[in-house]
């Protein structure tokens, strides 16, 4: 949904008194390389900041003579410890932070991977050490603020942790957010960014066509139009037939079927079949369908189905993305896109 | 002395001149463009772009990165601001630190001064963990800050390979150093970019290169021709021969552009000793460890499976690859990923799914290995077959010496050819045009079915190929075949009812290009076959002669088939928008034998709005009578009963009389028909005498050869000033003509001068305004102003003439 490119929007456009130091952390494998890291962006960031380097350099010259090469070490060529280097590294930012009157955001992406590396190497104790550590030092510097983005959620890294005895709430200040797909206005604006970009010419109404048909999801959005026609003007007859060629290719690069085999993992083999007969139900209509002609529908393919487990897996349906409330007791597939896709994929 | 042959590696185009690679490269223009074109946005902005190439091996990814390189590497303004790294393709990488050396590596050799060899030995001192953020770095730092693009072959191996966590730490990479451009191949789309929870997943613009199409395979090879200035070749690959040969390549390649390349030598070879010889080495030296290499690649169940398809001919069910393999439900999850490497295809059957080999010349690797004993190699054999027929096989085989190559090779072709296996040429080209109906066939694929219809002799094939001709109005095609079938001895013979039945649209073609005479000919004898066919060529045919009869004033047998066609109009889908077409033929033919009742009942049959075109064909059946010189018989007696029995619009009555007054009518009835206009009033008079006038300039208009004589003996054959003032109206009413004629501006200014030389005057207004309406006509474009060399109200005349609005005047 773009969230790296949300990152990159916050990097390229900070504000007057903010310093922004961006990093893809799935590369980290243990706690050591993710403060040698943080250590290195800092001071590396700090360097045009001649008042504050110099700040930095007298505070860390106790450990001079290290070596930055994924992970620092201590003169003596012992690795240097990564709690105190996190320690030392945020203290020292935020006391020269508050003299200068600045402030600064770590934009740190692909948090989970890094931390389920942090697991397979370094153990889970350190885990917890360290997502407990960043929790203090964020409540005690008050001018580090932190943006931590994953395409896993960090909750399945703090699930596993918490199997293992964790009991800390290291999120618990940090405020969720979800991007979902862009609003129709921004999303034709991207489309006709991209369309002018390809130097491909559209048709009226077929900006809007294309959003629209793509639910307004900018990967989906990227893709289709790197293989849009460039002959000619675009019309909303070519994009269907490209979007159709795209779905419909055994070389589907969108991972649709993704929203076919997850099915059973998240309902389980036993709900699967009722699962399936709602999307099928919901994707053989061009509208929304009510509750009560959902129900009926279902029950003609599988009269064990209750209204109640109908009820229910609607609602989950929904928390899982694949379909939408557009008013009251009707439902839809979220995404005209696989609503699409699963048409095909089911021969309905 | 004959030009060098150019060097094209078939299997590393990156050693091929890049400019040749241009020269040879089809299909994929737009997208080498596009893509370069992004790569240098990636080189000049922070914009990074990514691209994926995915299709199987020998389909031109390879020299889809050659050119890529070529063509950046020619920008000289971006030099400076690129670093190309393209990595060696026979080595993998299974983790981030394997591939940091391979890329450093590749951008020391292209930039030994920036990326030092010091640094790499250095690395090797190093702990894996610290090497890896050591080489990483100094690739930054050795960089400056320039673009750095990484050309990767085999993704997919590579991303097999590598775990997630290399992966991951090659993406991190990527992110927090915004100065890498990937361009990569890959075999198939695999899960490493496919999947979503996989680290590159959405990261490249994927392209998936498919297999070029036969008309691109005609491209390519003409390509290759040319740039081999092979002008024999190029002149070859025009003729429908090589494209249907180029068919059967693509049958047998499988659209693959390695292949194609490779068998582009053998197209235009002719006899055995020059085909035999060259694909044997071919076979061994190029296509058996090519595919060799290609099964390498596979698993062991993998090429189990591909070895049993090797092994059969046609496509076989899964079940029956399960049972014949002992893999149970394997088979298929196996099946699945030998489609999507691009190694085996599928077709649906019920609810099962048949599989065969994507490349039919793969059974040559299984085949070279089986045949130790020098058998004849099928694939040869089945060469042998689409570029001969039978009858030549026989022919060569009796000319060779016993137990040579040549002779087993075409004992082996010819029995094929014997044992009831169907013709291989006309099977792979029949079923390259599938189930299309030949009305829509395309001019190519008139060509290649008349190529399989000279190599069966089939009635069937000729029929379909007469019919898809005349379809596309290649008229004098279809003179030509149904001439030579005609005169050929090929067999197998066909019968009298065939040949007829070519004939028949041989009439229907001599009918279309204007040859009258000899349509009528080539009908003779079709009736009772036109009759088997259907409705519609029965309705078509009646309609043709009838049409060829009036033009060769045979107005009788004319009429009898315009009633002939009009019997079946109840039967055809014939709108009323056409129907009095056959009415107006048919009575216009009428007239001419004097059956004027009947000629009556028929123009009152046609719409008041068409009155106009009925005078028009009964002017033109007056030419076409004169012409052929045809004599009436009827008399003015008929035509007034005809008049009191059908009472008709005047102005057709009055074309009617006057024409019929200017053909060969005798004395008497042109002086009973002077009687017969005086006893219907003077205003019916002016009709006929307006028509009169009309019918003598259209007369004069068609006789092209001698226009001053025509017009001078009009305008001499006048009796009085007041008939000469008739035929100036109608001088002027004839511009209407002139516009929708086909003349030149030479033309037009010859029917002028004409005109101009008749010192009558009567006829000095109407020629002045004949000059005004022609210099419209000439001027290009259309310039009212020259109506300005009249006065107001004869400009009005000769606008209402030409059917143009009144002028408006500036306020």
């Amino acid at each position: 949904m773009g969230k790296t490119m949300i990152l990159n929007k916050m990097f390229g456009e900070n504000r007057p008194g903010w310093i922004v130091i961006k990093r893809d952390l799935e590369e980290c494998r243990t706690a050591g390389e993710f403060t040698t890291r943080l250590f290195h962006d800092i001071k590396s960031h700090i360097k045009g900041c001649d008042k504050m380097a110099l700040l930095l350099e007298k505070k860390w010259k106790e450990i001079q003579g290290m070596e930055i090469v994924g992970v620092l070490k201590l003169p003596g060529g012992k690795p240097a410890p990564w709690k105190d280097v996190m320690d030392r590294a945020f203290m020292d930012i935020e006391s020269a932070m508050e003299k200068e009157n600045q402030r600064l955001v770590f934009l740190w992406d692909e948090v989970p991977f890094m931390m389920e590396h942090i697991m397979e190497s370094d153990g889970e104790k350190t885990a917890m050490e360290l997502l407990d550590t960043l929790r203090g030092l964020l409540q005690t510097c008050t001018r580090i603020r932190v943006v931590l983005t994953g395409s896993i959620g960090l909750h399945h890294s703090i699930r596993r942790l918490q199997k293992k005895g964790y009991n800390g709430s290291p999120l618990n200040n940090l405020e969720p957010v979800t991007p979902g797909p862009l609003t129709e206005q921004d999303a034709c604006i991207l489309v006709r960014d991209l369309l002018e970009g390809e130097k491909i010419h559209p048709e009226t109404g077929c900006v809007e066509h294309i959003a629209q048909i793509l639910g307004n999801v900018p990967f989906y959005i990227h893709s289709l139009i790197s293989k849009l026609p460039r002959n000619g003007p675009l019309t909303p007859q070519h994009v269907d037939h490209c979007l159709r060629q795209e779905i419909g290719s055994a070389n589907e690069s969108w991972d649709l079927r993704h929203y076919r085999t997850r099915i059973p993992i998240y309902y389980g083999v036993e709900k699967e079949p009722v699962v399936l007969a709602v999307l099928d139900t919901l994707a053989s209509t061009d509208t929304s369908l009510e509750f009560k002609n959902i129900v009926t529908q279902v029950g003609s393919s599988i009269p064990s189905a209750s209204q109640e487990t109908i009820r229910d897996l609607l609602r989950i349906l929904e928390q899982d993305h694949y379909i939408m409330r557009p008013s009251d007791r009707h439902y839809q597939f979220r995404l005209e896109v696989i609503r699409q896709w699963w048409k095909l994929e089911r021969d309905l | 002395m004959s030009p060098q042959k150019k060097f094209i590696s078939h299997f590393s185009p990156n050693r091929t001149a890049p400019a040749d690679l241009e020269a040879i490269h089809v299909q994929r223009q737009e997208l080498l463009d596009q893509v370069v074109d992004k790569l240098r946005e990636s080189v000049l902005t922070p914009t990074k772009h990514h691209f994926l190439f995915v299709g199987p091996r020998g389909c031109g990814k390879t020299h889809m990165l050659t050119l890529i390189a070529h063509r950046l590497r020619a920008q000289g303004d971006i030099g400076g601001q690129l670093r190309l790294a393209w990595l060696n393709e026979d080595e993998t990488s299974t983790t981030f630190l394997e591939l940091l050396i391979r890329i450093f590596r590749a951008l020391q050799g292209s930039h030994p001064t920036e990326f030092l060899e010091d640094d790499l030995k250095s690395t090797y001192s190093r702990s894996e963990t610290e090497a890896r953020s050591w080489l990483e770095r100094r690739i930054i730092e050795c960089s400056g800050g320039r673009t750095i693009l990484i050309l990767i072959e085999n993704l997919d191996t590579m991303m097999k390979e590598m775990k997630d966590i290399e992966q991951r730490a090659w993406r991190a990479m990527i992110q927090n150093h915004n100065q890498f451009a990937i361009v990569a191949t890959s075999q198939s789309l695999s899960p490493g970019v496919s999947k979503r929870d996989r680290p590159f997943f959405g990261f490249f613009e994927i392209h998936e290169m498919v297999p070029l199409k036969v008309e691109e395979s005609v491209e390519l090879m003409e390509k290759v021709a040319r740039l081999n200035e092979d002008a024999d070749l190029v002149g070859f690959l025009g003729t429908p021969l090589a494209r249907a040969r180029v068919h059967a390549i693509h049958h047998l390649a499988g659209g693959n552009q390695r292949l194609h390349i490779v068998l582009s030598d053998l197209i235009n070879r002719e006899t055995l000793e020059q085909l035999v010889g060259p694909f044997e080495k071919l076979v061994d030296e190029q296509l058996t460890p090519y595919y060799q290499e290609r099964l390498r690649w596979l698993s062991p169940q993998q090429r189990k499976i591909v070895e049993l398809l090797c092994r059969r001919g046609n496509p076989i069910p899964v079940k029956q690859i399960a049972g014949e393999l002992f893999m149970g439900n394997s088979a298929a999850v196996q099946l699945k990923t030998l489609k999507d490497l691009g190694y085996v295809r599928s077709f649906p059957r019920g609810r099962e799914s048949l599989y065969e080999l994507a490349e039919p010349l793969m059974r040559l690797s299984l085949q070279v290995k089986d045949t130790r004993d020098r058998q004849p190699l099928s694939l040869l054999v089945d060469f042998l077959r689409v570029w001969y027929d039978r009858e030549e096989l026989r022919k060569r085989l009796s000319g060779s010496p016993i137990d040579s190559v040549d002779s087993r090779y075409f004992k082996a072709a010819l029995s094929r050819c014997e044992d009831g296996s169907p013709d291989l040429l006309c099977e792979i080209l029949r079923s390259s045009i599938g189930d299309t109906d030949c009305e829509n066939w395309t001019d190519a694929q008139i060509d290649e079915m008349r190529v399989v219809a000279e190599r069966s002799g089939l009635f069937q094939d000729w029929l379909q190929v007469v019919l898809a001709c005349f379809f596309r109005c290649r008229n004098s095609d279809v003179v030509e075949i149904v001439n030579s079938i005609e005169s050929s001895e090929k067999t197998p013979p066909m019968s009298e009812d065939e040949i007829r039945h070519l004939r028949l649209f041989r009439g229907f073609a001599l009918t279309s290009l204007g040859r009258r005479e000899e349509a009528e000919q080539a009908f003779e004898g079709t009736d009772s076959i036109v009759k088997q066919i259907d409705e519609r060529a029965e309705a078509t045919m009646y309609e043709y002669r009838g049409i060829n009869n009036f033009f060769l004033g045979r107005f009788k047998q004319a009429s009898e088939f315009f009633s002939k066609r009009i019997q079946m109009l109840v039967f055809s889908k014939v709108g009323a928008d056409e129907r009095w077409r056959f009415y107006a033929g048919r009575g216009t033919s009428l007239l001419h034998v004097g059956m004027y009742v009947e000629a009556f009942q028929d123009f009152n049959k046609v719409p008041s709005e068409y009155i106009e075109e009925v005078r028009s064909l009964i002017q033109d059946s007056v030419f076409i009578a004169t012409s052929n010189n045809v004599r009436c018989d009827g008399s003015v007696l008929d035509l007034q009963r005809a008049f009191d029995a059908n009472p008709i619009d005047d102005k057709l009555a009055a074309a009617i009389i006057s024409n019929l007054a200017i053909t060969l009518h005798s004395p008497d009835f042109i002086r009973d028909v002077g009687v017969f206009i005086a006893s219907r009033g003077g205003e019916f008079k002016n009709l006929v005498m307006s028509s009169l006038s009309d019918g003598s300039i259209s007369m004069a208009f068609k006789l092209t050869d001698d226009w001053p004589r025509a017009v001078k003996q009009i305008v001499e054959g006048q009796p009085n000033a007041n008939r000469l003032s008739h035929l100036g109206d109608a001088l002027v009413r004839h511009l209407k003509t002139l516009s929708t004629s086909l003349l030149n501006a030479e033309g037009l200014d010859r029917w002028v001068a004409a005109w101009a030389q008749c010192d009558k005057p009567e006829l000095r207004l109407p020629i002045r305004l004949l000059k005004a309406g022609v210099d419209y006509l000439k001027s290009q474009p259309k310039d009212e102003t020259v109506f300005y060399q009249l006065p107001a109200e004869e400009r009005s005349l000769v606008r209402q003439a030409l059917g143009l609005p009144p002028e408006n005047a500036e306020s």
